[in-house]
């Protein structure tokens, strides 16, 4: 469903993505884990059109994404839910969640909020309630739920888990996989490596704009390149003085 | 002390201070469409009239039509300066896209004087000239036209903003506009639409006005400093301080004009707009970024 | 080579001066005369409005109001008061200064378009008083009787004689204001308007600066506005309106904002237009919309600028040279045996950059540093301590508060409570440029590198603080401006020799390689003479063996006694580098310890990977 071929960004004169390839098929859920710096939010801001690559294509569903608009990558069926949440926090949860469904109007609005009520019942009690003053763990849901609002073929999750406490993390996992199980395709970028790759069937590491390693996920989590690429390389040599 | 004319001046601040509200809208809206300051929004305001007076007053169209017309004129021509010089120049600094709003409107300002002369115009009334006696208050139908369709429009403005997709995608946008854009939402179509929008209530402000003060090809300059004034007295950005700070600086002007001197009139709005600076940034209901960090 | 008093570009200054004198010998039209003058007068207001641009970035649009009251007052003060010119010139200038010094202080603190509205607002008022004030200044009809300009008994009382006067006044206000520009405090202003938070982070008093230069701003009007009123003897309110205004902010825009010579290229273009559509003076107000937006959209440096850019070879952005200084050009593994020896000799002794102390005594003390952002807590009583002449490492997940940390350290953030002690002096609440006096130099994760300066120019910046010459100073460029502007650039040559990047010394900014432009912003904080440096993610894309090179430098800044707090994302060059990791996680310090030890800590690594489910 989505193949990135070779993909570079540059990011003022720094390049931040050299060359990164990997695919998603469909009914797939694949985690994109790295270390901060890695680059992972610069690639999901360049599958979403709001950074363009100098080099390499992306495609979606067989069609090239690289000069397409952002506001049409959703109507595609691209639909990111962002670090950091960026909802619109002085409007009410019902208003967040209605503009998710923005593009398909209103009457599809009203179907499908009853869906995502039935997902997320904190939302019902709290859809009166400025999305601002939401909790961590609920803010999350409510991203989710506004992404889910806009018809997605591809879900993307941009690290969920940042600045959630491990059960609420558990929470939303377990929400994606029930997601995903309903035929939802997900592309989960976390740093949180052993929580991402413990719902996802395959895996790939992103190093300093690289990607180090791929395969499938239980056989990742165990691998020790993992660790290094978030810790470092053991260096005996050279501070052993 | 002139109490007697305490209600006079209460009226004549609601009625002015209702045109300020319209036009501090205007500044509102492209201000959390787009984070700039609009220096032609007063120019819309002179154009609303002005149009009215061609297809009014020359070409014979009935006021209700001409008014529909103007108003929408004015939209085309808002969202056209949006599209041209404003989208031309996205990536400049703020200041440089407000400088080229002071060229816009002065541009339109020279062009208004070429097709309508230097001389001041007018039109009649909408309810005729006879003024109404309310509370020892002679009220002017106009003031009360005024008062009715700002009224009227702060409502459908509300019902758009509250009640309609389209309406919570634009505080949307001014709200996050990342967070708009990754949902699918245009965040460059509904910046024009802000255009089309404010190009429109100021045109409504300057039909409304122009029977009581008649206007001319640089009367835009004024109400829309007026206009502005009004806005960061309420607190710019936000629109309840829009419609606030115009009454509040409506009724300052009136009541100070009246009780204290009236030749200096007009330097009321430009002494409150320092004295917020000065004093409170952010006026009543808004929020404002200090320079440093 | 450094000259006092005459400017730099008098070379471009004597041409312009011969041809200025030569003019009215050659014109015998008194229109032209005329017109001439008003260019002139129009030349020095732009000229003062020319110098708070390029030096804030902002804009007035009310330097009517200044022009206007300088007109005004010195009119009332030598007609009505009858005091002679030169105190009335005083009285004008002095009193247009505090006006604007007043006007300036609240405002300046807020975003650049505030400035815009208050002096338009300001113009308003002015404009408003002078026509209503009619027992002072005469009302919509008029202030006449005003005394020429005068040299002693010598008048000034033709066109001719006024030419050669405000135009020698202008070409000397003009040399003046490049001397200024030139000097060490024209380089300061010129990166407030580039980027004024990372000014202040080398020391730089950026509101002390801006409202200095808005002030001097208005004083140039306000002598213009003096020898306006004193050449045509009669003035009234309408030549100082919003209008007029306008016209000057176009004239500025069309020549290239804070481009000087810009400034009076478009002056006389403009000045000279209308006279040039006298016939269609009814398109006069529509042109200088369409000009004015035309140019904005099209050129906003203005015609002058885009125009020499055109004309000069297209200039290359920085290849992808690594640098070598002297002995680098060892393979990373051999790093360590060169450790101990002074491998690209950056410090020698006596060399400004570090005179912390030695040893382990904590240079940099934090305790209990808390801060939230709306309902999040970004730090939670953060504390430890960065001795004198050790690295240490600050890491954790993202939005862990590294950032944000080293934010409140500079100054650039106001924690809830906690405290930062320098060698028992509190940096608690103090500002950012006065944190860099204290001692404490940053680099950014975005190198902060001005790109339109030179290389020498950018580290001079860092030099600021060495440097005491004032405004008059730089105005003069006194001798002892002069000499202490020339021991300023000879150590900051030298420092650059050290870091290797002597060659490029005279060459944009912009042209260095990723690794020459950290090296530049490290040797700027450098100049600060720092006892602590503050680097966030300085190897950030760089690739491995520019890492070393920085790494390298870095670590021989231990010798130096200085005391490092390194933010950064690479594990390699944290573990390599580091003596100390301090470990953060959602504001929390969580783990601290030696590289080796946070290595191999479970809440670390569970930290960044997670911990396995089920």
């Amino acid at each position: 469903m989505l193949r990135v071929k070779g993909v570079s960004v540059r990011y003022g004169s720094v390049q931040v993505l050299r060359r990164v390839s990997f695919h998603v098929a469909e009914n797939e859920i694949v985690a994109l884990i790295g270390a901060n710096g890695a680059g992972k939010s610069t690639l999901l801001r360049a599958l979403s059109g709001i950074n363009r690559p100098f080099e390499g294509e992306i495609l979606f569903r067989g069609e090239p994404l690289l000069k397409v608009s952002p506001e049409r990558i959703v109507r595609m069926g691209l639909v990111q839910v962002p670090e950091a949440r960026q909802l619109f926090p002085n409007m009410t949860v019902l208003e967040n969640l209605e503009l998710g469904g923005y593009l398909y109007g209103l009457k599809h609005v009203r179907a499908k909020l009853a869906e995502i009520y039935e997902l997320f019942p904190v939302l019902m009690e709290r859809s009166r309630q400025k999305a601002g003053t939401l909790s961590g763990g609920e803010q999350q849901m409510l991203s989710i739920g506004r992404a889910l609002m806009a018809r997605p073929r591809l879900l993307v999750l941009d690290e969920p888990s940042m600045g959630l406490a491990p059960l609420i993390v558990e929470e939303i996992y377990r929400t994606i996989e029930a997601l995903h199980r309903e035929g939802t395709t997900v592309l989960l970028v976390e740093q949180n490596a052993m929580g991402a790759l413990a719902v996802a069937e395959r895996g790939y590491v992103l190093e300093t704009g690289r990607i180090v390693l791929s395969g499938r996920a239980d056989e990742l989590m165990e691998h020790d390149d993992v660790q290094r690429a978030y810790l470092g390389k053991d260096y005996e040599y050279k501070w052993e003085r | 002390m002139p109490w007697q004319l305490i209600p006079h001046f209460f009226v004549s601040g609601v009625t002015n201070g209702s045109i300020y509200a319209l036009i501090a809208l205007g500044y509102c809206l492209i201000q959390n469409a787009t984070g700039l300051v609009n220096f032609a929004q007063g120019e819309f305001v002179m154009l609303g009239a002005m149009i009215v007076i061609t297809l009014h007053n020359v070409m014979g169209l009935p006021m209700p039509l001409a008014f529909v017309l103007s108003t929408a004129a004015v939209a085309i021509i808002g969202t056209a300066l949006e599209r041209g010089p404003i989208r031309l120049s996205r990536n400049r600094d703020v200041l440089t896209l407000i400088m080229i709003t002071v060229g816009a409107s002065i541009a339109i300002r020279g062009a208004s004087m070429m097709l309508w002369g230097k001389s001041s115009h007018v039109f009649p009334p909408f309810g005729g000239d006879d003024p109404i006696i309310v509370l020892d208050a002679a009220i002017l139908p106009q003031s009360l036209w005024i008062m009715a369709l700002s009224l009227a429009a702060l409502i459908l403005l509300y019902l758009f903003f509250h009640r309609t997709l389209l309406g919570k995608a634009m505080r949307g946008v001014a709200d996050n506009s990342l967070g708009a854009v990754l949902i699918g939402i245009s965040v460059r179509r509904l910046v024009a639409l802000s255009f089309a929008l404010s190009g429109a209530l100021g045109a409504m402000a300057g039909v409304l006005i122009t029977p009581i003060t008649s206007m001319s090809y640089d009367g835009g300059l004024m109400l829309g400093l007026k206009g502005f004034a009004a806005g960061i007295l309420g607190g710019y950005g936000s629109t309840l301080g829009a419609v606030v700070g115009g009454l509040l600086l409506g009724i300052l002007e009136a009541f100070g004009a009246g009780l204290v001197s009236s030749a200096y009139k007009d330097a009321i709005a430009f002494l409150v707009l320092l004295t917020i600076l000065f004093v409170r940034p952010a006026g009543l209901f808004g929020s404002v970024r200090v320079h440093r960090l | 080579m450094n000259p006092i008093i005459v400017p730099r570009q008098w070379r471009a200054l004597l041409p312009l001066a011969v041809v200025l004198w030569g003019l009215p010998l050659v014109m015998r039209n008194d229109y032209l005369l005329l017109l001439c003058n008003v260019m002139a007068l129009n030349a020095m207001v732009v000229l003062g409005l020319n110098l708070l641009i390029a030096s804030t970035g902002q804009v007035s649009l009310g330097h009517a109001a200044f022009y206007g009251l300088g007109a005004y007052l010195s009119a009332i003060a030598s007609t009505t008061w009858q005091w002679p010119l030169f105190a009335a010139l005083a009285f004008a200038a002095a009193s247009v200064a505090v006006i604007a010094f007043l006007l300036a202080l609240p405002t300046l603190k807020l975003e650049g378009h505030y400035l815009v509205m208050a002096t338009l607002g300001f113009n308003i008022i002015v404009f408003i008083c002078f026509n209503q004030m009619e027992s002072v200044t005469g009302g919509p009809s008029g202030f006449s009787g005003i005394p020429r300009l005068a040299l002693g008994s010598f008048a000034l009382n033709t066109d001719l004689r006024f030419y050669v006067f405000i135009w020698t006044l202008f070409l000397v206000a003009f040399a003046l204001t490049l001397n200024l520009l030139d000097s060490r405090l024209g380089r300061a202003l010129k990166a407030i308007h580039q980027k004024e938070l990372t000014a202040e982070v080398l020391g730089i008093p950026a509101r002390r600066y801006k409202i200095v230069t808005f002030v001097l701003s208005t004083v140039y009007a306000a002598v213009a506005g003096f020898s306006y009123a004193h050449y045509v003897t009669f003035i009234s309110p309408k030549t100082f309106d919003i209008f007029y205004s306008v016209q000057i902010v176009t004239m500025v825009a069309v020549g290239g904002m804070g481009s000087l010579w810009g400034g009076l290229a478009g002056t006389i273009l403009l000045t000279a237009l209308p006279e040039l559509l006298h016939h269609f003076e009814d398109l006069h107000v529509l042109l200088y919309g369409l000009i004015l937006m035309g140019v904005l959209v099209f050129c906003p440096q203005g015609l002058l600028p885009a125009l020499k850019s055109l004309l000069s070879a297209r200039l290359k952005t920085g290849g992808t040279a690594i640098l070598r200084p002297a002995g680098m050009d060892r393979p990373p593994g051999s790093v360590g045996a060169g450790r101990g020896r002074n491998v690209s000799a950056p410090f020698p002794a006596g060399h400004p950059a570090g005179t912390g102390m030695q040893g382990d005594l904590p240079a940099l003390k934090l305790s209990d540093i808390s801060l939230d952002f709306g309902g999040l807590q970004a730090l939670n009583q953060v504390g430890f301590d960065i001795p004198g002449g050790r690295v240490v490492a600050l890491i954790g997940p993202n939005g862990a508060g590294k950032t944000t940390l080293l934010n409140v350290v500079s100054g650039l953030l106001r924690p809830r409570n906690g405290q930062i002690l320098l060698r028992d002096r509190s940096l608690i609440g103090k500002s950012p440029c006065l944190v860099a006096r204290e001692g404490i130099g940053r680099t950014f994760q975005a190198v902060q590198i001005f790109q339109d300066f030179t290389v020498l120019d950018n580290l001079l910046l860092g030099y600021h603080l060495q440097g005491h010459a004032g405004f008059l100073a730089g105005y003069l460029h006194t001798r002892a401006e002069r000499r202490e502007e020339a021991v300023l650039r000879d150590r900051a040559l030298e420092h650059l020799d050290d870091f290797g990047l002597a060659e490029k010394a005279h060459s944009p900014a912009q042209q260095l390689s990723l690794l020459e432009q950290k090296l530049l912003e490290l040797a700027r904080a450098l100049a600060l003479s720092p006892s602590i440096l503050l680097l966030d993610e300085p190897v950030g894309g760089l690739n491995p063996l520019e890492s070393e090179v920085l790494v390298e430098t870095i670590s021989s800044l231990r010798e130096r006694g200085i005391g490092v707090l390194l933010v950064e994302h690479d594990m390699n060059v944290v573990m390599q580098l580091s003596d100390r990791i301090e470990v953060l996680q959602h504001g929390n310090r969580i783990a601290s310890g030696p590289p080796r030890e946070i290595r191999q800590d479970p809440r670390v690594i569970a930290a960044y990977l997670g911990t396995r489910r089920r």
